[in-house]
């Protein structure tokens, strides 16, 4: 029985290879010259598996010479694996040949070039190490002969201390050398006579970058000559924001076959934006990280497209025509027009003629004003007309402080979907106007006899008839009062009920005299604060409201409470640079630490404690509080800590931002972003790495809470010394490891 | 403190038109005061592979004197003004503190690219703006 086993298992391996019939390779020379240096040579398959895999497969060689510019040679490769074949010769180039699995005895073709030498030496920063390898990649187009195009091959290449040498085919190509840590260096169109060697010099900088490629749409021909530019990823909601960015920002332009590059980039996060005349623009995000490239891929610049819109009913409600107004997606860093603002025709239809591809802010007005449609519009090539169907609600109410009416402009605005519209009350308090849609509307009343602006919700619900009757009761409680300075002289200072207690900041201005008059407050306790920039604060200033008008209460401003708080190392050395922050319980503040360590404090007085974020490079970061007296030590020291504990966050990058305090102690609740070390201005998210949000914290048990507003989802973790703690905020329920 | 500055390439001779020396860095400077008779700067970032991060200059630093001079300049003007006298191949040296560690750093001012002109000039008028109330 076993003998009988043994002969069928031959007998089938016999089959097997029975069956192979050889592959026939054609090659073709490229070199049309008369006196060609690549002659003949051999090819040399090689089995792509290993181990096991390849049972008894082994490689094959075969001889080939070239006769009137072809040679023909055969090899018996086996189907059952896919095959690697070198195409060897002396003064010969030519790319592998890959055969896959299942091939019998088919016809293969190839092109061979002439071969020649690009050699040089490295030229690097003084005391850089040279790369103990190079790798080099080369890339063609079929210019050398038709169909002959070169596709992204390996080099062969040797490295001798700084001096290097690689094999080349005698054709014009693009290469890209690359060593590890080093930036990429790309040459373009680069040409060698066969058998000649160039001389090339490849000059290694260490650090990431950022490459690749532009290329039309309609086309998909790579590009030369194309603006592009590296942003820092990050969101400019004010001029000096988009100057930061900017400032950081480096441009280029596309070199031959659409590619770019941006050598030494710091780690971060970063926008690609390709752009050119006559072209929608093209962004990529790219993540830079370690001594890498990051590749951009190819951006490929769509046409300008045009925006259409088709509104139904025709004319509004009173018989006007619509206004359509169109602009960028983007905080406006200064006062720009938008990029269309006109009137649709009177059957309804608006259209904007040459437009980047991309996203716009599109509103859609009445003829009185009112915004009927206010949305974000994603324009793209071939994309169908925009079309809105106007509804249209009648409403009216009155306005009421407490019992009596008021006459305010009232500003509605849509928190669910279209509307935002002004509308104003007279002396009754009544007001009356056209709503495009029902919803919870934010409600802004800014009274005529006053300078505050009052804020409310309601509800636009039209009744069985179709009309909404609207009345806005607002608190009658009316707190009055007077600001002076210590010498009792009045100060025209800024008055605000200061947030907290599930109240809402409001705010308003003493007059000349001193006076001042909050209205629309609701009853109950109120933490009242004066403050003038050079006079100083009032400090927290308890105050009960009750139904209309409270006596008069006064706010005496005082000097703020200054003093010094001195950084030092464990050692008792001062720390210079740190950043702090603090905060009073209404307002965060920012401040360096000098060279000495020294750290300036303004606080208000009557705010008995604060709480410090302290952030110095090479030392663990400290939260806690500190608490502030009269008699308090007039040089308080703080001495920062040695060994550190590492927190990793992996956040979403958005609001809401996890919370973290330190435990026991009386320390409050700061997000992440006020640990971030570098200071307002700085670079953004210094941080940040592939791996998240990294904080060198003091050591100690922490609570943890994945959205500050809500206290029961927080959870302890005890950061030991010399440890990592890995905390996943992304996922649905938050996860920890350790290391 | 001063308004935060972006200073990219440095004053040049007080014109605006001319261009100075480049030494790649960007802070805010704290002219004296509070009992301290010297001012200070404090590094806020670098431009990669600029002269001041080649030379080993890192954000966060604190410069405390140049040329071994310390700085007392009543405002952030009159201290470009000062380094506006840098040009490019003039090397700097600059004393620092870095945490608790004193250290010096030379530094070798570029010659300004038009880039880098442009960001000076944004910096110029930056800093003689008006501080935001």
């Amino acid at each position: 029985m076993r003998g009988f086993v043994f002969v069928a298992l031959l007998a089938s391996a016999f089959e097997s290879r029975a069956s192979t019939d050889p592959t026939s390779i054609q090659l073709f020379s490229v070199d049309k010259s008369a006196q060609p240096v690549c002659l003949m040579g051999r090819l040399h398959a090689v089995p792509r598996c290993s181990g096991s895999a390849c049972g008894d497969v082994q490689a094959l060689t075969a001889e080939w010479t070239f006769r009137g510019g072809s040679a023909e040679a055969q090899l018996s490769l086996r189907p059952e694996v896919s095959w690697e074949v070198s195409i060897e010769g002396k003064g010969c180039w030519a790319p592998p040949l890959i055969i896959a699995g299942g091939n019998n005895g088919e016809t293969r073709t190839a092109f061979v070039w002439p071969a020649a030498t690009i050699a040089g030496v490295f030229t690097m920063q003084k005391g850089e190490t040279p790369p103990k390898e190079l790798h080099a990649t080369v890339e063609a187009d079929d210019a050398a002969a038709p169909g002959a195009a070169i596709p992204q091959t390996s080099l062969d290449c040797s490295v001798e201390d700084t001096g290097w040498h690689c094999a080349v085919p005698a054709t014009k190509v693009d290469l890209r050398f690359s060593a590890d840590g080093f930036v990429p260096r790309y040459v373009w169109g680069l040409e060698v006579p066969a058998g000649k060697k160039k001389t090339l010099d490849i000059a290694l900088t260490r650090g990431a970058s950022v490459s690749g490629r532009v290329a039309l749409s309609d086309r998909r021909v790579p590009l030369e000559g194309v603006d592009v530019e590296l942003r820092p990823a990050g969101f400019a909601a004010t001029p000096v924001d988009e100057r930061r960015i900017s400032a950081r920002s480096r441009k280029t332009g596309t070199a031959v076959r659409g590619f770019f590059q941006f050598p030494s980039v710091d780690e971060g996060t970063y926008d690609v934006v390709a752009t050119k005349k006559g072209w929608s623009r093209a962004t990529r995000r790219v993540r830079v990280g370690g001594a890498k490239e990051s590749d951009a891929g190819i951006l490929t610049l769509p046409p300008l497209v045009h925006a259409e819109v088709i509104i139904d009913p025709a004319l509004d409600t009173k018989g006007r025509r619509w206004r359509v107004v169109l602009d960028r997606d983007a905080v406006p860093m200064q006062h720009l027009l938008p990029l269309a603002d006109k009137l649709a025709a009177v059957d309804g239809t608006w259209r904007v003629e040459a437009l980047e591809a991309g996203k716009y802010r599109l509103e859609v007005f009445d003829g009185g004003g009112v915004a009927y449609e206010r949305l974000i519009v994603d324009i793209q090539p071939g994309e169908p007309s925009l079309r809105f169907h106007m509804d249209a609600l009648l409403v009216s109410g009155v306005v009421r402080i407490g019992r009596d009416p008021l006459a305010a402009t009232l500003h509605f605005l849509n928190q669910q979907g279209s509307g935002d519209l002004n509308l104003i009350s007279n002396a009754t308090g009544a007001f009356a106007g056209t709503f495009p849609a029902a919803g919870q509307y934010l409600v802004e009343i800014s009274p005529k006899e006053s300078a505050q602006r009052l804020r409310t919700h309601v509800e636009v619900q039209p009744n069985a008839e179709g009309i909404v009757k609207l009345d806005i009761e607002l608190p009658g409680g009316v707190v009055v009062g007077k600001v002076v300075d210590e010498t009792g002289n009045p100060v025209s200072a800024g008055v605000q009920i200061l947030p907290g207690g599930g109240r809402q900041p409001m705010s308003t201005m003493a007059a000349e005299d001193g006076t001042f008059r909050l209205i629309g407050v609701d009853r109950g306790d109120i933490v009242l604060n004066a403050r003038s920039l050079p006079i100083g604060e009032s400090g927290p200033v308890p105050f009960t409201v009750g139904d209309g008008t409270s006596e008069p209460v006064t706010l005496t401003l005082h000097p703020r409470h200054e003093f010094t708080v001195w950084i030092v190392s464990p050692s008792g050395q001062p720390v210079a640079g740190a950043v702090v922050r603090f905060n009073d319980g209404h307002y965060s503040h920012e401040v360096i630490a000098g060279p000495d360590g020294d750290v300036r404090f303004t606080v208000a007085r009557g705010i008995d404690s604060i709480d410090v974020v302290i952030a110095a490079a090479g030392f663990p970061i400290r939260m806690m509080n500190l608490p502030i007296a009269a008699d308090m030590d007039p040089n308080p020291q703080v001495s920062l800590g040695g060994v550190s504990a590492l927190l990793v966050a992996k956040v979403a990058g958005a609001p809401p931002w996890p919370g973290i305090r330190p435990m026991p102690g009386n320390v409050n609740l700061h997000y992440l972003p006020e640990l971030f070390a570098s200071p307002m201005g700085g670079p953004s998210f210094p941080n940040r790495t592939a791996r998240g949000y990294e904080f060198e914290l003091d050591p100690g048990i922490y609570l943890l809470c994945p959205e500050p507003h809500l206290p029961e989802k927080c959870f302890q973790s005890t950061l030991a010394p010399g440890t990592e703690t890995i905390v996943d905020f992304t996922s649905s329920r938050d996860t920890e490891s350790k290391k | 403190m001063t308004a935060a500055l972006l200073m990219l390439a440095l004053l040049s001779n007080s014109q605006a038109s001319a261009c100075p020396g480049w030494l790649g860095l960007g802070f805010r400077y704290q002219p004296p005061a509070h009992g301290h008779a010297d001012g200070w700067i404090y590094v806020q970032r670098l431009a990669p592979a600029g002269p001041a991060e080649r030379a080993g200059l890192l954000a966060g630093d604190v410069i405390t004197s140049i040329d071994g001079q310390p700085i007392r300049y009543v405002d952030e003007i009159s201290l470009l003004q000062r380094l506006s006298r840098i040009s490019g191949g003039t090397v700097v040296h600059l004393n620092i503190r870095r945490g608790a560690r004193t250290a010096a750093v030379n530094i070798t001012a570029a010659t300004a690219s038009k880039e880098q002109c442009v960001a000076w000039r944004r910096s110029f008028d930056m800093a003689r703006a008006p501080a935001p109330h």
